[in-house]
């Protein structure tokens, strides 16, 4: 047994002398299905199996990994980690969690992808692809979708994530967490009198896969309509202007910019600007920032342990503009003097863990699409992240594959490749209204990078109505 | 041991049914130093990439596992074959790589790495930031990495490919913060070779003092159409996200690449001269083979202008009755087309001289932030440009506040001009300095 396996490497780390002792195992799948142009490209599985090891020797940090399961590896992989312990110079203290014990397992599974044959999930990707590249059905979709256009590419992808956590420690918490998450993107091509323009889809999350088909015949030829309107949008005006956000731009407000900032490790090292200003104002009332494990919203990513064992927590990291929260692990919990969070994720068994996001979002307000279209008359609407960065100062940039211009409250010509630039502490005193729905964008399709690791997290909310935004474009 | 290894895993496969088999096997020892603030986080890895790719007529499947127990592999085998089995003939599938020797002997390999001790790297980093911090008492050096790893690669198929590799790697990065009377300005460094790193200390310093070069910089009044002289490391990184995928082969045959169709047509300008080099002396990316056990070899791209080939692994060159040009990367257990070492050509005038022959524009010398938003696809570039100077009158004449970059890089292409000769980037882009004209910066 696995688990008989990661007592005994405790065991092992204790009678070496380890105040501490770690063991976590992995035994992740990652299934792949691309098809590309009407053709079957990719069928793959990927399985990582192995065991990190993180030890608290001589009052220092070590960590180690292997991909072996041999009971010799892994004791060699304890003393790895003692070696790794004693390269350290700090001493350092984890904050005190009550032992957790248990299996968590991602509810409302009905239908697992893994007991899905292989060949069904490639009939439904087939059947996905006949839908989402029929132009005469994405053509009755938009506000600007010429009638004749033609696909030029078509790539649909299937993943499913999912697989056995396993935390055992010396101090008797002992997790299984059995987590799964998947999704379909679609993306295409579509050519308009010679011009190409992109669009995409993804939906996912740790969800059902029979739910998940049901979410992607919702929105099946939306990346169609989006890639021809595209191919007829303008570059925005540059400039300073309203922006109206979409959920996956206001995720990338809330994760990018806000999220990593409120990271209990950039706290620690001084390089965040936010380390004194809990209690403060630094957003407009309408604003409240959520990071959550297991959100009331639909999709999410369902993370309800972190890789250090701990049952994750809601965490308000705004709350009405005040600023009210950090993000911790059990190490800058301790150092900070605040209760771990939850938010010790790892990659893999291969890294260790650090201070992550899990689900990031705005909190709902109360307008309608429709209230902020007529009340704001003029603005970029911008939606479609293509991603971004920002600064721990604040500094943001951030693209939006496609949107709308605005004025006397209708949408007059479709944008394209919009990028959004600013400071996040500067931009929240700006949201001048909210959306009353959240949306979540929880597909495995792009994940986040920190420290050479990469973690799927959740981000979203509402519409968000922000102004005095600089916006870049071409200037022809 | 991992001969055997892939020997009966071949063996294994083929007895269950496969046509053809392939195994790969990636081992490396990676030790790493983080430093989060005052903090060193060390640790060491022991890794195991496995892939396998089996055929059957014209139906491929493909595995990827961490560890090369043989229980586990045979499990993955019969799943990559089960995989193969379960889905439709790709009618352009002609086979795996047939076995052929290197024409190259120029492995990556630093012996350094064998004696490097994880105590040792903790000292030598400790000693880097506490020297900047000695240096700039004003400046805050808050996070950095360095790692160095030492693989070894094996790739077997059952057509008689052995192919082994080994190579070794350094990475280096850091972050320092800085502040002037106004804002405070994060920016960092990231170096990457096969040899032995010996100069980071040189290196952030160098960052040390580009961070206080950019102290009392101005925003840019309006938007600006302009020429911008790039240093090596910023292009290599456009034109990593913008430019590379365009060049790959699967990507032209899918229609993904504004390139189809334009072979021995003009693409840029006379200057323009780009060559894909797997036997480079020290490349980042030289092996003696690419990913699937084909030699490495060297492919002119663009010349004076015009694009020549596209760079093919085995697949995509039988597509097209050619020969595989030795590009073929592994992503997960898959495999795809990627550039080697790309190197662009560059010239014996000086980066001075670029920069005396604009009248107004910008020179940019930082990493940019969000390069991987534009889209290979259309050529269209999207980046936010940080370390960022205006030129005026063919003179650095003040630094700026970061500038959004936008604009095609084909148009950008058309009139440009490079000085000084190619340099190493972490991308595994060799470039020179490069001036574009025609891109817009807000």
């Amino acid at each position: 047994m696995v688990i008989d396996l990661c007592i005994k490497a405790v065991e092992y780390g204790l009678n070496k002398g380890c105040k501490f002792v770690e063991i976590r195992y992995e035994n992740t799948v990652y299934e792949h299905i691309q098809y590309l142009n009407g053709r079957l490209k990719e069928v793959g599985s990927e399985r990582y199996v192995g065991i990190g090891v993180r030890v608290i020797f001589d009052s220092k940090l070590g960590f180690s990994s292997t991909d072996s399961l041999l009971p010799s590896d892994l004791r060699k992989t304890v003393d790895y980690a003692i070696k790794a312990a004693k390269a350290s110079n700090m001493e350092v203290k984890i904050a005190d969690v009550k032992p957790l014990t248990g299996t968590f397992k991602t509810p409302n599974v009905k239908l697992h992808p893994q007991d899905k044959e292989f060949s069904e999930k490639i009939m439904d990707v087939k059947d996905i692809f006949k839908h989402a590249t029929d132009v005469d059905e994405a053509s009755k979709l938009g506000y600007f979708t010429p009638k004749k256009f033609t696909i030029k590419n078509s790539t649909i992808r299937y993943t499913a994530i999912y697989g056995d956590q396993i935390v055992v420690n010396s101090e008797g918490t002992n997790v299984v967490f059995n987590h799964l998450l998947t999704g379909y993107a679609i993306s295409i091509v579509a050519e308009y009198n010679g011009i190409l323009g992109d669009g995409r889809l993804s939906i996912g999350g740790s969800m059902d896969y029979s739910k998940l088909i049901n979410e992607m015949y919702k929105h099946v030829y939306d990346a169609t309509w989006k890639s021809a309107e595209k191919a007829v949008a303008k570059p925005p005006p540059p400039g300073k202007h309203l922006v109206i956000s979409y959920p996956e731009i206001t995720g990338l407000f809330a994760h990018e910019s806000f999220g990593h900032m409120s990271e209990g490790d950039f706290i620690l090292t001084g390089s965040s600007p936010l380390k004194d200003k809990i209690g403060s104002q630094i957003a407009s009332d309408i604003v409240s920032i959520v990071d959550d494990g297991t959100p009331e919203y639909f999709p999410n990513i369902y993370l309800p342990v972190d890789s250090e064992g701990v049952k994750t927590k809601k965490v308000y990291l705004v709350k009405d503009g005040i600023d009210t929260g950090f993000l911790h692990s059990r190490l800058t919990a301790s150092e900070l003097n605040d209760e771990p969070t939850g938010n010790a994720r790892a990659e893999n068994h291969r890294h260790i863990p650090l201070v992550r996001m899990r689900n990031t979002f705005f909190e709902r307000g109360d307008w309608s699409e429709e209230e902020i279209k007529s009340e704001f008359k003029r603005g970029i609407v911008v939606d479609d992240g293509l991603g971004g960065q920002a600064e721990l100062d604040g500094t943001f940039t951030f693209s939006a594959s496609r949107g709308y211009y605005l004025e006397g409250g209708e949408y007059k010509y479709p944008i394209r490749d919009v990028i959004l630039q600013g400071n996040i502490l500067e931009m929240l005193k700006n949201v001048v209204a909210a959306g009353n729905y959240v949306y979540i964008d929880s597909a495995p399709f792009g994940a986040c990078g920190k420290g050479g690791q990469r973690v799927y997290v959740g981000l979203g909310g509402p519409i968000l109505v922000i102004k005095d935004m600089l916006v870049g474009g071409r200037h022809d | 041991m991992i001969d055997e290894i892939c020997r009966e895993s071949l063996n294994y496969a083929i007895k269950q049914g496969a046509d053809e088999a392939e195994i790969y096997v990636y081992r490396g020892n990676i030790k790493t130093i983080r430093i989060e603030g005052e903090r060193v986080y060390p640790s060491i890895k022991d890794v195991f990439n496995v892939a396998v790719r089996v055929s059957i007529g014209k139906k491929v499947g493909s595995i990827f596992t961490s560890t090369v127990s043989s229980d586990i592999l045979k499990v993955e085998i019969d799943k990559a074959i089960s995989l193969a089995k379960g889905r439709e003939e790709d009618p352009h599938w002609s086979g795996l790589p047939d076995p052929a020797k290197p024409i190259h002997k120029n492995r990556s390999f630093d012996d350094r790495f064998l004696s490097i001790e994880l105590d040792d790297m903790a000292k030598e980093n400790l000693n880097v930031i506490n020297s900047v911090k000695n240096e700039h008492p004003d400046l805050n050096p808050f996070e950095a990495a360095n790692e160095v790893v030492i693989w070894e690669r094996w790739i077997f198929n059952s057509r008689g490919v052995e192919a082994y590799d080994r190579g070794t790697t350094e990475e280096f990065f850091l972050s320092i913060k800085g502040k002037d009377a106004h804002r405070e300005i994060s920016m960092y460094d990231y170096e990457m070779s096969t040899n032995y790193i010996d100069n980071k200390l040189g290196i952030s310093l160098n960052l040390a003092n580009r961070i206080k070069g950019l102290y009392n910089a101005e925003k840019l009044r309006e938007p600006l159409r302009c020429s911008i002289v790039f240093h090596p490391k910023t292009i290599a990184e456009i034109l990593y996200f913008v430019f590379t995928r365009a060049i790959t082969a699967n990507n032209v045959q899918e229609g993904r690449s504004p390139l189809v169709g334009k072979i021995d047509t003009r693409i840029g300008g006379s200057e323009l001269t780009i060559i894909d080099n797997g036997m480079l002396p020290n490349g980042l990316m030289t092996t003696l083979y690419d990913a699937e056990g084909v030699p490495r070899e060297k492919t002119l791209v663009v010349s004076k202008g015009t694009l020549c080939s596209f760079i093919y692994d085995t697949y995509t060159a039988r597509r097209e009755n050619r020969e595989s040009t030795g590009n073929a990367v592994r992503a997960g257990g898959s495999v795809t087309v990627g550039h080697s070492n790309l190197i662009i050509a560059g010239s014996n005038i000086s980066v001075s001289k670029l920069i005396s022959s604009v009248d107004k524009g910008i020179y940019v010398e930082g990493f940019s932030l969000n390069p991987h938003s534009s889209n290979f696809i259309t050529g269209e570039i999207n980046a936010v440009l940080y370390d960022v100077h205006l030129i005026r009158r063919g003179s650095i004449e003040k630094p700026l506040f970061p500038l959004n970059l936008s604009g095609n890089i084909y148009d950008a292409f058309k009139e440009l001009q490079v000085a000084g000769k190619p340099v190493q980037t972490p991308y595994s882009i060799y470039s020179p300095y490069i001036l574009l004209h025609n891109l817009t910066v807000v």
